[in-house]
């Protein structure tokens, strides 16, 4: 009964004091709001990174060229096909590409598994001398279906220290879904056959794919290990790695420069929850005096700051919500996914998760109490008549 | 041996490294359960110092108080918290009401950590406010109340939780005199309820119902007649 009451009057003396709680708790929103909203949307990224892992084959195979992964014999992949527990090996040719200076993903494949590559939101897939295009590279090139889109091909000389280069036209068939994963936002989708011009590797391709059926990965891996020592074989369970640490460390470093944003914000909240602190520090001593204890005191202060936090919290998702699926995380995007201005040309993708509301809650938490705990319990042990002097 | 009991109570304060005032010297005194004790003398003498000491609001800085069988200098704080709320009930002279709450709520608030749910709160605050004749004011807050009734007001939060021992500092002070005579009127009827009631004032003229007076000068006893 007594701790019911207690927080009654905690609600009480917050609506007591409207302007103060209202800046409380703007302050707050605006200090965590970007915070929610970049872990949201890394959470997002990672998951769907994650999900385009999980998607895609079990075994990657390349050769190794002085340590890195270097190109590999187009036939290989039928020799890999021919093994025990494969359910298909896919050539493909994968690289980095500048068009126009923007930087783009060429992937090449063949004919039957571009089907299955993406969803087109407009136009039709690639034939020879045909591309698929992602939106945001459509968008950036100001591209349509029926553009044409020249591609460099090779060094052909060097004039004036600058190099000429050889280029190839080709015509847009298709432009792919806004809500296509964000990794299609900058590719170009071409042929495997046109890829391996484009390069001049013919023979060769830059990996192979290898879907395997379930439960036999060791078993394919180490047998594509026994045809050639210089395979380079990666798993699934190694790229799920590299993206779980690489969206971890992006994180971290993240939240490390926010946790630095919020401590330089503590004594800011200080300020701010301490506007009228004459008057709270009168009203503890009136309180001890007629009977309150220390604790209580400290207990009402404590329910008065969970209040504020679980409101503020709460409009912090909110407003984090309506930052990333309406305003789709403009101006925020760029920390997380390269080669982004501003305002991203696909759906950002965005988890809201219960440890994404939880960390809000602990934080708002946390800077009331460290702005408020302190100073109310200095006030609570003093004897009251000290206070009221 | 008497219920309230001071020895060689001294209070001193720092005003600066240099500058200490000894509010109260060697203050000795005894109080009976019961009784209502007048402590008087001029500004400045140690009154309020010597009531706060006494209503465990104030610690001395030397000698020891007694309240029954227990020497208040040796409980620790929450056990002096728990002696003031179930035994303490005290109205200052600035009257010390919680502004931006109303009457009833100021009065209530002692009964908070007693465990008493918010209904029983407010019937008794409104019984108390009652007995001291402001049963229609209790939505008021402090500042749409004249001086005596905020008086009032302290006292009904002073006696809400039937305190065995009652201070006053200045009961008179703040207040036109006919107030003043009302206040003491309720106070005499407080007395024959069994309740010690220890006020001060520097002018002692409107009390005159007292079992003792004890005088303070200089932060010293003068008289304890």
């Amino acid at each position: 009964m007594k701790h019911l009451e207690i927080l009654l009057i905690s609600m009480k003396n917050l609506l007591r004091h409207p302007s103060r709680t209202t800046i409380v708790v703007f302050c707050l929103v605006v200090i965590l709001t970007p915070f929610i909203t970049a872990l949201a949307m890394l959470e997002g990224v990672r998951g769907d990174a994650l999900v385009s892992v999980e998607e895609g084959a079990d075994l990657y195979v390349t050769m190794d060229m002085y340590g890195r992964n270097g190109i590999i014999p187009q036939e290989v992949a039928d020799e890999i096909e021919s093994i025990d527990g494969v359910r298909k090996a896919v050539p493909r040719v994968i690289s980095r590409i500048y068009v126009e200076g923007k930087l783009a993903v060429l992937l090449g494949l063949p004919r039957e598994e571009i089907q299955t590559a993406g969803k087109i939101m407009e136009g039709a897939l690639p034939s020879e001398g045909e591309v698929v295009v992602g939106r945001g590279l459509a968008q950036a090139l100001q591209l349509k279906v029926g553009s044409n889109l020249s591609l460099g091909v090779r060094v052909i000389a060097i004039v004036q220290h600058s190099p000429q280069i050889m280029k190839r036209v080709f015509r847009v068939s298709g432009i792919f879904h806004p809500d296509t994963s964000i990794w299609s936002s900058d590719l170009i989708l071409i042929s495997l056959q046109d890829a391996i011009d484009i390069y001049e590797m013919e023979g060769f391709v830059s990996d192979i794919a290898v879907f395997v059926e379930p439960g036999r990965v060791t078993e394919v891996a180490e047998k594509i290990q026994q045809m050639n020592a210089y395979f380079r074989i990666q798993s699934k369970s190694l790229t799920r790695q590299y993206v779980k640490r690489a969206y971890s460390r992006k994180g971290g470093v993240f939240t490390l420069l926010y946790i630095f944003a919020l401590v330089l914000a503590i004594p800011v909240m200080a300020l701010v929850s301490g506007v009228g602190l004459r008057e709270r520090k009168r009203e503890v001593g009136i309180l001890k005096a007629t009977g309150w204890s220390t604790e209580e005191v400290l207990q009402m202060v404590l329910y008065e700051n969970c209040i504020i936090a679980l409101l503020a919290s709460s409009i912090s998702v909110l407003t984090s919500y309506i930052w990333l699926k309406v305003l789709n995380g403009a101006f925020l995007i760029q920390v997380f996914i390269a080669e982004i201005t501003h305002i991203a040309p696909f759906r950002i993708p965005s988890r809201f998760g219960f440890d994404t509301m939880f960390l809000a809650l602990t934080v708002c938490l946390g800077v009331t109490l460290v702005g408020s705990l302190y100073t109310t319990w200095r006030t609570a042990v003093t004897p009251p008549q000290e206070v009221l002097r | 041996m008497s219920y309230i009991r001071c020895e060689k109570i001294c209070k001193s304060f720092r005003l600066s490294r240099h500058e200490v005032i000894e509010a109260l010297r060697d203050v000795s005194l005894g109080i009976e359960r019961g009784s209502m004790v007048l402590i008087t003398g001029p500004s400045g003498s140690g009154k309020t110092t010597l009531l706060s000491i006494l209503g465990t609001i104030e610690r001395p800085s030397k000698g020891r108080l007694f309240i029954g069988d227990r020497e208040v200098n040796r409980l620790s704080d929450s056990a002096i918290t728990r002696l003031r709320r179930s035994t303490i009930g005290i109205v200052f002279q600035e009257f010390n009401l919680i502004p931006r709450l109303s009457a009833w709520e100021n009065v209530s608030y002692p009964l908070v950590p007693l465990g008493v749910g918010h209904r029983e709160r407010r019937r008794r605050a409104l019984e108390v406010l009652e007995l001291v004749g402001l049963s229609n004011r209790c939505h008021h807050t402090p500042e749409q109340l004249s001086g005596g009734e905020k008086q009032r007001v302290a006292i009904a939060r002073a006696i809400i939780h039937e305190p065995e021992i009652l201070l006053l500092d200045e009961p008179t002070s703040n207040i036109d005199r006919e107030t003043a005579l009302l206040v003491l009127k309720l106070l005499t009827e407080m007395k024959t309820s069994g309740r010690t009631i220890i006020l001060s004032s520097h002018d002692g003229d409107l009390i005159t119902e007292v079992d003792r007076t004890f005088r303070l000068e200089e932060g010293k006893l003068v008289d304890g007649s």
